[in-house]
């Protein structure tokens, strides 16, 4: 973080006109980003006919609130977020374990075919889900987790990702560390459990972030793994409102903004360290 | 305490034993804008009888089918879901569905009072798969704030194609981005309606593609002559930008060819300022029709259960509970729908199905949704190049090999 003020207050002191331009363009970029999430919101506040208009129809005549009135008594969402949630902080909390586990390992350990075992997952990494949908879910199906949480969780419940990333933050911490720390008397897990994984804080929460992300908007698997409504998370209660022909978009608009809240929440508040658990590990998401 | 714990143990007993008595059905469908009244129908339905309970979830359009076809040959599909044209012949085909003949061949399910085109649209192989649902069909969409202010009259059911496209030009301000009509390239909405409105046909009595005939040639190059004079309808790459439907809610064109689905939409934007009229009449009058069935999984465990209610939903009380959100294919609950929104003019929709104007939807014997999906991309291609001939050949060899897979 030091280091960017520092060219930032060289340039700034060189090319003020650079400096300019560069926030110009990241005010152009920060407004395209945030405008589907403001048309998201100003349209779950308008009527149906309005929703349609050419050209945009940005601010509506009178804010339909009781579009979320309809939303809620119209949809289990109380459920629908239960379930998102019980899934979330499931997953979460596993991955959070056991991919710093792994990282640790693969950042530290030496031990045989330890290159060969990373190649491996990272190949894993490889293949898209879709291809292994279907036999997982036969396999889902014959141990008779359709319509469960087991379903939903278990099979998403490995992150090779996380691994990855994580090993990313632990191989930036110093060797030396574990040395004096194996000096002093610790074994293995002390070393992962009291020194490097308080170091590697920034990573960890960072990596929660953006896996609560994926988990909060994973739709493909929740979907095909559940039949019935009280089993649904908040993705596919979104898109379930969605018709074959024509759509209720203030209507669909006013979930999507229920269902998204929790993570500007979470969002907000990991923001930090996000961001300097992504610079570190050297990796975009 | 102890007599507590007996009465708890013989309350849950007791709840336990009635709640696991009746068989449990799974019903799925995708069309999220009919909820209301399918959750009308099946809670009348739960609470006739205590045999058997239904529980109904909407499965997102966008992911049914993948789901269902992930689902049956697994056995772990729905008891019961809704079916639609395009994919009830490979379904049908691939002993997915439930045979259900002796329901109608017992009387159970009463055929005379369902339309000959729905219950044409479900049958495969001589055999008929579904319970036929509900109907719909296409006629034009009108803005009356639109003819008023251009001075014309509204149109009447006997109009004509010519008249129409005089009357859209006579609307047309191109320079401002307003249109008579708005015509998609697509071949529900447009093109089978004249394809069998000017005597053609897509395919023949063995199943084979015959779209290029000179019948069709000949409807084909007065729609493609629509879209190129440039006053009557946005060009096709003007209607990918911005669409049919769009464009009509937004006032931007004053009239559009649309299914009756649209209706409660369109009533809603325009209130006493929209009007429905029969589609203009090319040789005679012909609309496509397409019709959704119940049908059930050949896995059910429960087949006598599935039965029950499917004989439910052939009945006349659930096509008089569906009648608010849909046109319910049932004989007389069709104009329940239509007296709702008869101000506007949407009778033309019961009318059309009760004048014999309406032909199924045409489905191919093998690879519908394939055949649908090439049919409405060379439609493009036709109504912006103008090349009819040319384009009808090459679809009719690329549908027929789609079909010969």
């Amino acid at each position: 973080m030091s280091e960017i003020k520092l060219t930032q207050r060289k340039e700034r002191a060189r090319f003020p006109v650079g400096r300019v331009i560069l926030y110009a363009l990241l005010i152009f970029w920060a407004v395209f980003m945030i405008m589907p999430f403001v048309w998201m919101f100003l349209t779950s506040l308008k009527t149906r006919p309005e929703s349609m208009r050419i050209p945009i129809q940005w601010i509506p005549a009178e804010a339909q609130w009781q579009n979320y009135a309809e939303v809620l008594n119209k949809y289990d969402f109380g459920r629908y977020y239960f379930n998102t949630i019980v899934v979330t902080v499931i997953t979460i909390l596993y991955q959070i374990i056991t991919c710093s586990m792994a990282a640790y390992v693969f950042a530290r350990l030496e031990f045989p075919a330890k290159n060969f075992i990373f190649m491996a997952c990272m190949t894993v990494l490889m293949v898209p889900t879709q291809m292994i949908i279907i036999p997982r879910f036969l396999i889902v199906m014959k141990l008779g987790w359709l319509n469960t949480f087991a379903g939903i969780i278990i099979p998403n419940l490995p992150s090779i990702y996380g691994a990855f990333f994580l090993r990313q933050n632990f191989m930036s911490i110093p060797r030396e560390l574990d040395e004096a720390a194996m000096i002093d008397g610790c074994g293995y897990f002390g070393i992962y459990w009291k020194i490097l994984l308080p170091l590697v804080k920034n990573g960890l929460i960072a990596f929660g972030v953006l896996s609560t992300l994926w988990c909060w908007n994973e739709m493909l698997w929740p979907l095909i793994v559940t039949s019935r409504a009280d089993m649904y998370v908040l993705s596919i209660a979104v898109s379930s409102m969605q018709g074959q022909q024509g759509n209720n978009l203030p209507l669909q608009m006013t979930a999507g903004v229920l269902a998204m809240f929790p993570m500007l929440i979470v969002f907000l508040i990991g923001q930090k360290n996000l961001l300097d658990g992504i610079a570190l590990s050297g990796i975009k998401a | 305490m102890k007599k507590l714990l007996v009465l708890v143990l013989a309350l849950m007993m007791a709840l336990g034993s009635t709640a696991f008595a009746a068989v449990e059905l799974e019903f799925n469908y995708w069309s999220s804008e009919q909820e209301d009244g399918i959750n009308a129908v099946i809670d009348a339905f739960n609470a006739s009888q205590d045999e058997i309970h239904v529980t109904a979830t909407i499965v997102p359009w966008d992911q049914f089918w993948e789901k269902l076809s992930v689902g049956l040959p697994a056995g772990s599909a729905p008891d019961v879901f809704t079916i639609n044209a395009l994919n009830v012949v490979d379904y049908a085909k691939n002993g997915y569905l439930l045979d259900i003949s002796d329901l109608f061949e017992s009387g159970a399910v009463d055929l005379s009072k369902f339309p000959q085109s729905a219950i044409d649209t479900h049958t495969i192989d001589g055999k008929l798969w579904a319970v036929p649902k509900d109907y719909d069909n296409i006629a034009v969409f009108y803005n009356k704030s639109m003819f008023d202010a251009a001075g014309i009259e509204y149109p009447t059911n006997d109009w004509t194609w010519d008249e129409f496209i005089e009357i859209a030009k006579q609307l047309t301000d191109a320079d401002n981005n307003v249109y008579g009509v708005a015509l998609a390239p697509k071949g529900q909405q447009l093109v089978y309606d004249y394809i069998a409105g000017n005597g053609g046909q897509l395919f023949d009595e063995e199943g084979n593609c015959v779209v290029n005939s000179p019948e069709n040639v000949e409807a084909l190059t007065k729609i493609a002559e629509a879209f190129l004079s440039g006053d009557v309808t946005p060009s096709v790459e003007a209607l990918v930008e911005i669409d049919a439907n769009t464009r009509f809610q937004s006032g931007m064109v004053a009239m559009t060819f649309d299914g009756s689905w649209y209706t409660a939409e369109y009533v809603e934007c325009w209130g006493d300022d929209l009007g429905i009229v029969a589609l203009p009449v090319m040789k005679e009058h012909k609309t496509t029709s397409h019709s959704l069935g119940w049908a059930a999984s050949a896995t059910t465990e429960h087949p006598e259960e599935v039965k029950t209610f499917l004989t439910y939903l052939g009945s006349q009380e659930a096509g008089e509970l569906l009648s608010t959100v849909v046109i319910p294919a049932y004989e007389g609950t069709d104009t329940m729908w239509s007296d709702n929104y008869t101000a506007y003019g949407a009778d033309v929709f019961t009318l059309a199905a009760a004048e014999d104007w309406t032909v199924p939807l045409p489905a191919a014997s093998h690879n519908a949704a394939e055949v649908f999906d090439t049919f409405d991309n060379y439609m493009s291609e036709i109504c912006s190049s103008g090349e009819v001939e040319s384009n009808l050949a090459a679809l009719q060899d690329e549908i027929n090999a789609l079909i010969a897979e």
